[in-house]
């Protein structure tokens, strides 16, 4: 029975040691193809593999750490650097079932929740008995807010109460950096320099102070919409949300009048669930770098290490100009 | 008899219901502080008029300027003032023509005379009917015969208000991007050759460029290109053809030239058919698609220009996949996605189209769809029309609440 007991051990101490190798050392406990034989004559001899791995560190196969994302002017869309930044950031698998708990969770936290009905006790008026008891030949009633009469109290209506769900923020930040990049895998993220402006034409401006409003909108409407076409970014192209650092008066007073072509929005309004939505995504470099700083829970720990926070993931490191 | 027609009055117009004379009411109007006329002495465009909208993207190397966010001290200026000289020949013929057809009020000289987009002129107004001194004047009491003036609805829509070289151009030159694989082709080897000028010239390779004519299109593609076994790259040319392309290249040369010629229509590569006729009669080097691309830089300044002259993007996920002008040709000439179900059978598997036993529809057949197929839909629409109901198979009627809201019974 002892004996027995000790060969179960070193057995379940042997498949502990092989499971603990890492991948590439697992290769080395392979059996060598040579010294392999086939039991049945049926089968089809394994075939000689002659190929040698090198184990040697450098050599292992590692996914990039960084991406290139193009920097472009706006609005003239002209590429204007290249930079790198982390594929922590941009470059996430894609999770629907994150994507779907974080925006049912936006959903849940927008519902107003201010429906309201009156119960009988609530309902204005006298408590008074309507009609007696007997005698009429009509059916018993209390008072007028009774729920079974026209004008009477609702029984399980709905009150104001919160509808809000929660959410670990590690989940909804990953949530936030899964929908970025799969709108970057996709082509659908379009980088912008800081300082993104609708640049309306100087003889326009000059003209501002004389023009009706008919007139200034009607300018303005067709610029954006020449500037979205041409970029292939309006409405035959699916619209685009612009996101920017702060409010940007030309650009969104313009595209508010083209609701067809495409959304602006600042950091501030900006959820998972837009990020989702339209065709593409033109986002102000600054306002990305915010999002993303504002969104890294999961990647920067709050542990301080020897008086210094560990640094989050570097992004935005300029490779060509 | 004689009928005057009345103008209509504007929405956004105050009437004054005093009896003032109508030079008065006129100038209570803001817009009559600028009246639109003609003077031959404002004919004379200004050039900075059309520069703005004409070319948006940067044109000097030291135009390029990094965000604050990057630690950049200067803050993002648009590069709208560089070519003060890019004027476009046409344009004061069009203002000219323009003008004329508004010189209702002449009188003081116009302010927007140096402007191409055209506001509308100031507001006149008809005379008050007890104003009027003819004495064969009858008001008009019905509307036929009086003539319609239009608001100011759709106003920029008219090309006589909004002139073609006023439109929104960006950076890509190309009109519609480009997917023919020859023109493709073309304008790889064109940008390829341009960026090694740049390169050999020791100038900065990013910097836009321009696009020049045909002229400049032949100039940069007759020069040659050799590959090494590594794959690195370099010109086949004598210096003085480098020269001349570094010139088309060069912003102020290109601008002098301008100023002088007038400008000439952009030509960012051959049609489909001439590219193809010219790679057969050029006789590229078959090893010139080998040339390696590895080296950021230049890779970034070749997609640039090529996203200029054709208006095809390299998506950033795509950018570590391109390492030599193969795998770049590759991924700018692969066709776009369908974006529908139909649209991929249709153009892709057209065999399954043309099997005897599948019938195919672009959309779903409905119940409609079969009557009108049998012949079935005739019968059923007579019947229908005898009984005054919708005719469409389909068709569900209007709503009654569309009108109650409008007020309709």
């Amino acid at each position: 029975m002892a004996g027995k007991g000790v060969r179960g051990l070193t057995e379940a101490l042997k498949s502990l040691n092989l499971s603990s190798q890492a991948c590439r050392e697992a290769a080395s406990y392979r059996i060598p193809s040579t010294t392999f034989t086939r039991s049945m004559a049926t089968e089809v001899p394994l075939p000689k593999l002659t190929t040698t791995l090198d184990h040697t560190v450098s050599n292992l196969w590692r996914p990039s750490q960084t991406v290139s994302v193009t920097i472009f002017d706006f609005p003239s869309y002209e590429p204007k650097r290249l930079e790198e930044w982390s594929s922590k950031h941009l470059h996430l698998p894609l999770r629907r079932d994150i994507l779907h708990l974080a925006v049912v969770y936006e959903g849940d936290n927008t519902r107003q929740g201010t429906a309201s009905s009156k119960t009988r006790f609530e309902v204005h008026g006298s408590h008074r008995k309507l009609r007696p008891q007997k005698g009429l030949g009509r059916a018993r009633v209390g008072t007028k807010q009774s729920p079974i009469l026209r004008g009477g109290g609702k029984v399980f209506g709905p009150k104001p109460r919160d509808f809000g769900t929660k959410l670990n923020k590690k989940v909804y930040d990953l949530a936030w950096r899964t929908a970025l990049s799969y709108r970057y895998r996709r082509g659908e993220l379009v980088v912008c320099d800081d300082g993104m402006e609708l640049d309306l034409p100087e003889e326009f401006k000059g003209m501002v102070g004389e023009l009706e409003d008919e007139l200034v909108d009607g300018f303005r409407a067709k610029w954006v919409k020449q500037v979205l076409d041409r970029n292939e970014w309006g409405r035959s192209s699916g619209r685009s949300t612009f996101i920017t650092g702060a409010r940007r008066n030309d650009l969104f007073d313009a595209l508010d009048l083209v609701p067809k072509y495409g959304r602006a929005l600042d950091v501030e309004n900006v959820d998972v669930k837009d990020l989702l939505e339209t065709g593409r995504l033109v986002v102000e470099r600054a306002a990305l770098k915010e999002l993303i700083a504002r969104h890294q829970s999961d990647l920067v720990s709050n542990i301080y290490v020897h008086g210094v926070k560990p640094p989050a993931p570097k992004s935005g490191i300029v490779v060509v100009e | 008899m004689r009928r005057i027609s009345r103008l209509r009055g504007p929405s956004g117009l105050r009437w004054s219901t005093s009896c003032r004379s109508i030079a008065s009411l006129s100038s209570q109007c803001s817009v009559a502080k600028a009246p639109v006329s003609i003077c031959s002495t404002t004919l004379t465009p200004s050039p900075v008029a059309a520069a703005s909208s004409s070319r948006m993207y940067s044109t000097k190397p030291d135009s390029s300027t990094l965000p604050q966010s990057l630690g950049g001290a200067k803050t993002h200026v648009p590069q709208l003032d560089i070519e003060a000289a890019n004027e476009d020949p046409h344009s004061a013929e069009t203002e000219i023509i323009a003008q004329e057809s508004w010189d209702m009020d002449a009188g003081e000289p116009n302010e927007y005379t140096s402007q191409t987009f055209q506001p509308p002129p100031p507001r006149s107004y008809a005379e008050r009917t007890d104003e009027i001194r003819d004495p064969s004047y009858v008001p008009a009491t019905t509307v036929e015969g009086l003539s319609t003036l239009g608001g100011l609805e759709g106003w920029w829509d008219r090309r006589e208000n909004w002139p073609r070289s006023s439109d929104f151009q960006g950076f890509i030159e190309a009109k519609r991007k480009i997917t023919h694989p020859d023109s493709l082709e073309v304008a790889t080897r064109r940008a390829l050759v341009e960026v090694l000028v740049r390169k050999a010239r020791g100038q900065h390779l990013t910097e836009g460029m321009p696009v020049g004519g045909k002229e400049e299109l032949l100039r940069a593609l007759a020069l040659d290109l050799k590959v090494k076994e590594n794959g690195e790259i370099s010109l086949v040319a004598d210096d003085s053809a480098i020269e001349l392309v570094a010139k088309d290249l060069d912003w102020e040369n290109v601008l002098a030239k301008e100023e002088l010629t007038g400008k000439v229509p952009a030509v960012p590569t051959l049609l489909p058919g001439e590219a193809q006729s010219f790679k057969e009669a050029a006789q590229w080097r078959a090893r010139w698609k080998s040339a390696s691309l590895s080296e950021p830089k230049l890779k970034f300044a070749v997609l640039k220009r090529i996203f200029q002259l054709t208006g095809q993007r390299v998506q950033d996920h795509q950018l570590p996949g391109i390492t030599d002008v193969l795998s770049l040709l590759r991924t700018i000439k692969a066709p776009p996605k369908p974006k529908t179900l139909s649209q991929e059978i249709m153009e892709r598997k057209q065999d399954l189209v043309q099997l005897p036993n599948v019938a195919f529809a672009p959309k779903r057949v409905t119940r409609g769809d079969k009557d009108i197929a049998l012949g079935r839909f005739k019968i059923i629409e007579k019947e229908l029309m005898t009984r005054d109901v919708n005719v469409h198979p389909l068709s569900v009627g209007k709503s009654r609440e569309q009108k109650w809201l409008k007020g309709q019974s």
